[in-house]
Parts: structure tokens; C-alpha cells; sequence
């Protein structure tokens, strides 16, 4: 009976903490290339025959392996345009090793970003995204175009591509359906968006392609009620994958680092390579 | 020797208590004296902050604002991160404002008493003519009511302060210092 309950308790401790090992130690470092294929043909004319990247939710503390690694998949890849999706930092975290970071980000084309609530963790360290420290010249380090609810034009041998970043901000968490952005989407863009809750609000009708982050894929398998009764509506809704909803298009990545408690269980880091195919 | 020591202490005590009513009379929000103050504002496009040893009206220094004017619609300011919400038992919003340009300009006001960014209507909006020169504004607080709605301010929840300034032509330098609620 004794060794019976002595072998019970062994095999709940190693059920327990065989997976927690796992997801501390072993998977939040094992990044995965995410090949995805979106069906599309207007994108595919101008970003068919290109290397289109997407990161997110760095929250880099530091550039340690993960971050080397990181680097030198994207150097691999040798990315033509790279979006990036937000929350670089951790929680009023280190800046300056997610601007060094950053500041090593190589694409042909370019790099567009927008950030996320964690870079606005400390408002005032935020604004060296885009600035000088203690200036209101622009920083030199890098050549990354951060889009504040505003839009660029992207001329390609292929034609024009508009390119819109949705700001993160709290308000807009009290819009609801329908009520328009400051943002005009014009059709078509390709949008980039924190949260991926700004789905909701996209015109259905026009021809758009969102890229989001933020929900970490929920950093291990949560049933979508349970997500929605804990307050992660973003969770509930758009975990993680893509979504279409008439013409408009959504890509929500899993993200690379992790917040609040740092695991992740069968939701790898990912860095996600976009294909667009006309069919 | 014994009647002297009574005065002394009885001086003593009348500045010690004068000391407890001046400091209860008054609560300093922000004084813009250190750096560290700087991280208790929500920091904006198109506004400027640096602590200036200019135009200060308490301590040494205030806080140097530059107002950037922007394209779109914008509206460049302060919003200082507001940590004491009960403002119940204050008659008054004070601050005070250096305007070093000669001509006058025109600020707003924005205090929310909701967490959920109320709308227009439901918030306190005030525009305030500022002069060429020191500006020392106080706002009765018992008189803060909401723009459409009309409804008193709760002044037991006070989230949010906005001063800022709608849509400037050009860039516009003002000094502020001295936040607080007065008794």
C-alpha cells in the first residue's frame, strides 16, 4: 500500500513537472519556421515572388541564444519585406537590448512595425522606437518605418502596395463594431495590428490583409471559453492562425517570447513566412 | 526661566501646527523637481518634455513643453499619470502656466472621472486663454460638471487629466509647474 502511494506520488510529480520542464526550458527556444500559404491573387501579384516575413511578441530581456538564433534564421531566409507586430519588450523591461535587436533586422525591401502594449510599458522609453533619446529627430540605428495609425505607400515594379499600421491604444478596446478607425483603409492594404481584435473592425468588403500578434497562441492549449471567461477576448476570439472574414484577411501569429508566466506548451515560437499563391 | 521656556515652546508649537495646516492645505500632484518625474507622464507624439530651470513657481524647476504641430488632427500636451483619484475633499485644481510668446494662446482642459475613455460629452472639457506670461489657473472642483451631459464630476474617481492643445499652426513652448490640489 505505502510503495503504492509512494509510486502514486512519484508519477503526479513527474506528470506535472515532465511538461512544465518542457515548456520553461525546452520550448520557448525551439523556433519554428512557419511557412503559410494565403490565397490571394491581387497580393500574390505584388508579393507572390517574395520573401515576406512576419515577427512578433519578441519581448526580448536580453540578446541571449534565442535571440542569436533568431538572427540567423532570418539571415538564412534573406527576407525581402519583414512586418513586425508589436511587444518587443518585456514589462518595463530592458529597451536597449530590443533596440539592439532591432537594430540588426536585414530586408531588401523594408521593415514596417508597430508596436504593442508592452512597448508602451514605459511611455517615455517608448518613444526611442522612433526617436533620438531626449530628441525629436529620428533615430539613426535602424531603418525600421513604425506606422502610428497612419500608412505608406510601397511602390513595387508590380504596381503600388499600401502598407497601414493600427496603432495600439487603449481606447480602441471601447469601439465597437463598425465605428470607424482614424485610419481610411483604402482598398487594398496590407494592415499591421497588435492586437488582433482589430479584425472586428475592417471593412469586410474591401480587399485587406491583416497581420497580428499579441495573443501568444495562449502559450499553452486554453479552450476558447476558458480564455473568454478569464478576460482574453483576443484569445477567444483569434488565438492564433488565420481567419477570413469576407474579403478581409487575418494572419495572428504565435508570437517568439512569452509574458506573464515564461511557458510555452505545444505553442512554439515562430517566425512566419508568408506565400501568397493566386490559387 | 520657566515662563520663557513656556513662550519658546509655545511658539514652537503654534509653527508646528501653522507647518500641518499649510501642508494639509495643499496636495502637490507634480512638481516637475527630478528627472523621475518625467516617467510619471504619458509620453506622445509631437510633444517635447524636459525639466527647465526656467519660469518655475514652486522649487527650481518646471516642466518645458514643446508642441509640435502635426498634419492631421492632433493634440499635443500632457497627460500626467494621475495615482491619487479621490479628489474629495479639495476645493480646487490648480496649476500654473508660463506663456513666453507675446501673443495669446488657448489650451484645453480634460478631466475623466471614468476609466473608459468617456466621450466628449461625458467628461469635463474647459479652454483656457492663456496670456503672454505667468498663467496661475484654479479650477473649482465642486463646479466641474460634464460638457453635454451636465453631470458633476465624481471626484472620488478621478482617472484621467489631459492639458493639451488642439491642433497648433506652429510649435509652441510653454512651461508648466506646480500641480495640485488646493483645500
Amino acid at each position: 500500500m505505502k510503495r503504492w502511494l509512494i509510486g502514486c506520488f512519484i508519477g503526479i510529480v513527474l506528470l506535472i513537472s515532465v511538461p512544465v520542464i518542457y515548456g520553461v526550458f525546452i520550448e520557448p527556444y525551439q523556433i519554428e519556421i512557419h511557412h503559410v500559404r494565403i490565397q490571394d491573387p491581387f497580393f500574390e501579384k505584388f508579393l507572390g515572388n517574395k520573401t515576406v516575413i512576419q515577427l512578433s511578441d519578441l519581448h526580448i530581456e536580453n540578446i541571449g541564444k534565442r535571440e542569436q538564433n533568431i538572427l540567423k534564421i532570418l539571415d538564412d531566409l534573406k527576407p525581402d519585406i519583414i512586418f513586425l507586430t508589436g511587444d518587443y519588450v518585456k514589462w518595463k523591461g530592458n529597451y536597449e537590448a530590443a533596440l539592439a535587436f532591432l537594430s540588426q533586422l536585414k530586408a531588401k525591401i523594408g521593415i514596417w512595425g508597430v508596436m504593442g502594449d508592452y512597448d508602451y510599458s514605459s511611455s517615455r522609453k517608448s518613444c526611442l522606437f522612433c526617436h533620438r533619446e531626449g530628441s525629436k529627430q529620428f533615430t539613426q540605428r535602424y531603418s525600421i518605418r513604425f506606422l502610428r495609425d497612419s500608412s505608406e505607400l510601397l511602390n513595387l515594379p508590380e504596381g503600388t502596395l499600401r502598407i497601414e499600421g493600427i496603432e495600439f491604444k487603449k481606447e480602441y478596446t471601447n469601439l465597437s463594431y463598425g465605428k470607424s478607425l482614424p485610419l481610411k483603409m483604402i482598398d487594398p492594404s496590407i494592415i499591421l495590428s497588435h492586437s488582433p481584435l482589430s479584425f472586428n473592425l475592417l471593412d469586410i468588403n474591401q480587399n485587406l490583409f491583416m497581420v497580428a500578434g499579441d495573443t501568444h497562441g495562449g502559450q499553452v492549449p486554453l479552450p476558447s471559453w476558458f480564455s473568454g471567461i478569464i478576460g482574453y477576448e483576443k484569445n477567444a476570439s483569434y488565438s492564433q492562425g488565420y481567419f477570413k472574414n469576407g474579403n478581409a484577411k487575418m494572419y495572428v501569429s504565435r508570437g517568439i517570447g512569452t509574458s506573464h508566466i515564461p511557458i510555452r506548451l505545444f505553442r512554439k515560437p515562430e517566425i512566419v513566412v508568408l506565400h501568397f499563391s493566386a490559387n | 526661566m520657566g515662563k520663557s521656556i513656556t513662550i519658546i515652546l509655545l511658539i514652537l508649537l503654534s509653527f508646528l501646527l501653522n507647518c500641518s495646516d499649510q501642508k494639509a492645505r495643499e496636495l502637490i500632484l507634480f512638481d516637475f523637481e527630478s528627472p523621475s518625474e518625467l516617467d510619471k507622464l504619458e509620453w506622445s507624439c509631437h510633444t517635447m518634455y524636459s525639466l527647465s530651470d526656467e519660469h518655475s513657481t514652486h522649487g527650481l524647476k518646471s516642466l518645458k513643453l514643446e508642441l509640435y504641430p502635426f498634419e492631421g488632427e492632433d493634440y499635443p500636451g500632457l497627460t500626467p499619470i494621475i495615482t491619487k483619484n479621490n479628489w474629495s475633499g479639495f476645493k480646487y485644481f490648480c496649476f500654473d502656466i508660463y506663456n513666453p510668446e507675446a501673443r495669446q494662446e488657448q489650451i484645453s482642459l480634460r478631466i475623466d472621472d471614468r476609466k473608459d475613455y468617456p466621450d466628449y460629452e461625458d467628461r469635463y472639457n474647459q479652454r483656457i486663454n492663456l496670456k503672454s506670461g505667468q498663467n496661475s489657473m484654479c479650477i473649482s472642483l465642486n463646479e466641474m460638471a460634464t460638457s453635454a451631459t451636465n453631470r458633476n464630476i465624481n471626484l472620488q474617481n478621478i482617472y484621467r487629466v489631459l492639458i493639451f492643445m488642439s491642433n497648433p499652426e506652429k510649435k509652441v513652448v510653454l512651461y508648466m509647474d506646480y500641480i495640485r490640489l488646493v483645500r
